[in-house]
């Protein structure tokens, strides 16, 4: 497996977990610096993983910290999410927009695991080694998130 | 109605986030270089080199440790060599002045021969305005009789003779006087009045400390196992008494053995009237520092027949380098004149004349009887062996001719020299004074026999 294949295979989804996370603005510098330290933090990256799977773990991981320190730069009077396109329930794009704004008003913890579970296709296994906590955690942020999206979704009008 | 978990992971899925990444491109290019990179790193040309950047990085640190190991080494070698004690070589921090002493300097030439049991090494000895250098060197062609030797304008001039000297083991091998013959030149270089020139030897409880004056040497001294003792320079040679030298081995004193020939006397004539040529035959004193020249007479010669060329005495044919002279007043015909005339030979030997009476055919000396014991300028050994067995003469010499005494003394215990001529008036007339000195027969280093044989040919009165 090549770098290639590694930015090839993930880089949409690493862009839209930033997205999520973060807002359009900020996602694809994060993105870039995710497989910069991916590079950086890996001796001989490529060749250490050698599924696409464990590289594409291994790359979250790295994605979750990006993000961590990237919320910790910043300061509480940024605004988050201010480039997320007004929700609009009469269309796709207004409904994804319902969702990703349903999702930045869950807590990080939960908002990484459901972006993770439900975006990036990992297991409850794979987030909790992406987020370093048991699978009884992630359980539990888990349902605690789609609590709360199934609460903001139906107040929307979905069902 | 309550949206189940399948519905709401469908909804969700369904309805993802469009990104449109505007850099994926760029990151694209960026993953195919370093993989390109990462290729020709497992190529075996990019194996090659990344084994000899590696390879060169490990030969650049261990060269740097080995040129800091070789660094620290030699400076050790050189602290060692030049600040090692005893043996009083150097003294100088830079290394290359071992003795300076305002007006001449030592100085480290480099050379130094290794021999089985000594070490000898050259030094300069350079005085300071440069105009004046010699190389001074430990000699131990014979481990009995090493010595100190000066080497000025390409001539050798012995400085040290008989030194005290161990062998590798520590045992004293030779212990005598030291002889330093100066050439005028380097003492006269010397202008500041007590100045003084340190002799290094070998031997590193043994130093030579000899003080300068305007004129020449004055007084010296030489110290050994941290004593000092007065040392007597006298014509060019320096000596110092060993006898209180407490080294437990016995000594050996040496005295030099630097003769000379008489050069102005090329023939002697018979007693019929028949001139002989005198062979010119060298002897070695065996010790490789000196040697003797004498001139030999004809084996048909028979020492009494010899006569002597001039009207008295007879020649010698073997004379003492180093022997001092004392210039005698003559006294008229018939007065006595009374006084006191030293004459050193060159071992140190003295007497004494205290009274000059002329006749008219003879003169007289009257030497008194002497205690040379007292004499600290000879080894007890030495001085010993000289009163017992070795006889001794005191010559007069006469324009470039020698003339023996009509008596000689072999004890120290006083006497009478005369010389004595038909033709002493004659003589006398015009001259101021005569010229007396002593020399040795018959000693240790004594020529062969036909010299002792004519010291014994006197001339009848």
């Amino acid at each position: 497996m090549t770098f290639e294949d590694a930015v090839s295979r993930n880089y949409d989804d690493v862009l839209r977990y930033f997205t999520y996370r973060t807002g359009r603005n900020d996602a694809e510098d994060l993105t870039q610096e995710t497989f910069f330290r991916f590079l950086r933090y890996s001796s001989d990256p490529v060749n250490r993983f050698r599924t696409p799977q464990k590289c594409r773990a291994y790359l979250f991981a790295i994605a979750s910290n990006v993000c961590r320190d990237y919320y910790a730069r910043r300061t509480e009077t940024d605004e988050l999410h201010e480039d997320l396109p007004v929700p609009d329930p009469t269309d796709e794009y207004g409904l994804s927009a319902v969702i990703a704004d349903a999702l930045s008003s869950l807590p990080d913890v939960q908002q990484e695991a459901a972006v993770l579970y439900y975006y990036s296709g990992f297991k409850v296994r794979e987030i909790a080694a992406i987020q370093n906590v048991s699978v009884t955690a992630v359980k539990s942020r888990l349902k605690m998130a789609r609590d709360s999206l199934r609460k903001i979704l139906e107040k929307e009008g979905f069902s | 109605m309550r949206m189940s978990n399948r519905r709401l992971q469908k909804t969700m899925q369904e309805h993802p986030v469009t990104v449109q990444p505007k850099k994926k491109e760029e990151m694209l290019a960026l993953a195919r270089t370093y993989d390109e990179r990462e290729k020709n790193e497992h190529t075996e040309d990019g194996l090659q080199m990344k084994y000899m950047r590696t390879h060169k990085i490990r030969t650049l640190v261990l060269a740097a440790v080995i040129l800091s190991l070789m660094a620290v080494a030699v400076t050790a070698g050189i602290v060692n060599y030049y600040y090692r004690t005893p043996g009083g070589k150097i003294v100088d921090q830079s290394g290359a002045v071992i003795v300076d002493t305002g007006d001449i300097s030592l100085k480290m030439t480099g050379e130094k021969i290794k021999k089985d049991n000594y070490t000898i090494e050259e030094v300069d000895w350079v005085s300071k305005d440069g105009n004046t250098t010699f190389t001074v060197w430990m000699s131990a062609d014979s481990p009995e009789m090493p010595g100190l030797y000066a080497r000025y304008n390409g001539t050798d001039y012995p400085l040290t003779k008989s030194f005290i000297t161990r062998d590798k083991d520590g045992n004293p091998l030779a212990v005598g006087y030291t002889a330093v013959n100066f050439p005028e030149p380097q003492i006269q270089s010397s202008e500041k009045p007590q100045n003084h020139l340190w002799l290094l030897s070998e031997d590193p409880f043994v130093s030579v400390r000899i003080n300068f004056e305007p004129e020449g040497v004055e007084t010296a001294s030489v110290t050994v196992n941290d004593i000092t003792f007065s040392a007597y320079i006298y014509n060019g040679h320096l000596y110092y008494n060993m006898e209180d030298h407490t080294i437990e081995n016995n000594p050996i004193m040496e005295i030099s053995t630097d003769y000379r020939m008489h050069t102005s006397i090329e023939s002697v004539t018979d007693a019929d009237g028949n001139e002989h040529e005198l062979e010119r035959i060298s002897y070695s004193s065996g010790e490789g520092v000196s040697m003797d020249s004498f001139k030999k007479l004809p084996e048909n010669v028979t020492p009494a027949s010899v006569t002597p060329l001039s009207a008295n005495g007879c020649y010698y044919l073997r004379q003492i380098e180093g022997v001092t002279y004392c210039d005698l007043p003559i006294p008229e015909v018939g007065e006595t004149l009374t006084g006191e005339w030293v004459i050193f030979d060159y071992a140190g030997i003295r007497r004494t004349i205290t009274e000059i009476t002329r006749d008219k055919y003879s003169i007289t000396y009257y030497s008194p009887e002497e205690d040379h014991t007292y004499s600290r300028y000879l080894p007890k050994e030495l001085f010993s062996e000289l009163v017992y067995s070795v006889s001794y003469h005191v010559f007069f010499e006469l324009e470039d001719s020698v003339q023996q005494t009509g008596a000689h003394n072999t004890r120290p215990e006083g006497g009478m020299y005369r010389i004595a001529s038909k033709e002493m008036n004659e003589f006398c007339e015009g001259r101021d004074s005569i010229r007396v000195g002593i020399r040795h027969i018959n000693t240790s280093y004594s020529a062969p026999e036909v010299f002792a044989d004519l010291t014994l040919t006197f001339p009848e009165n």
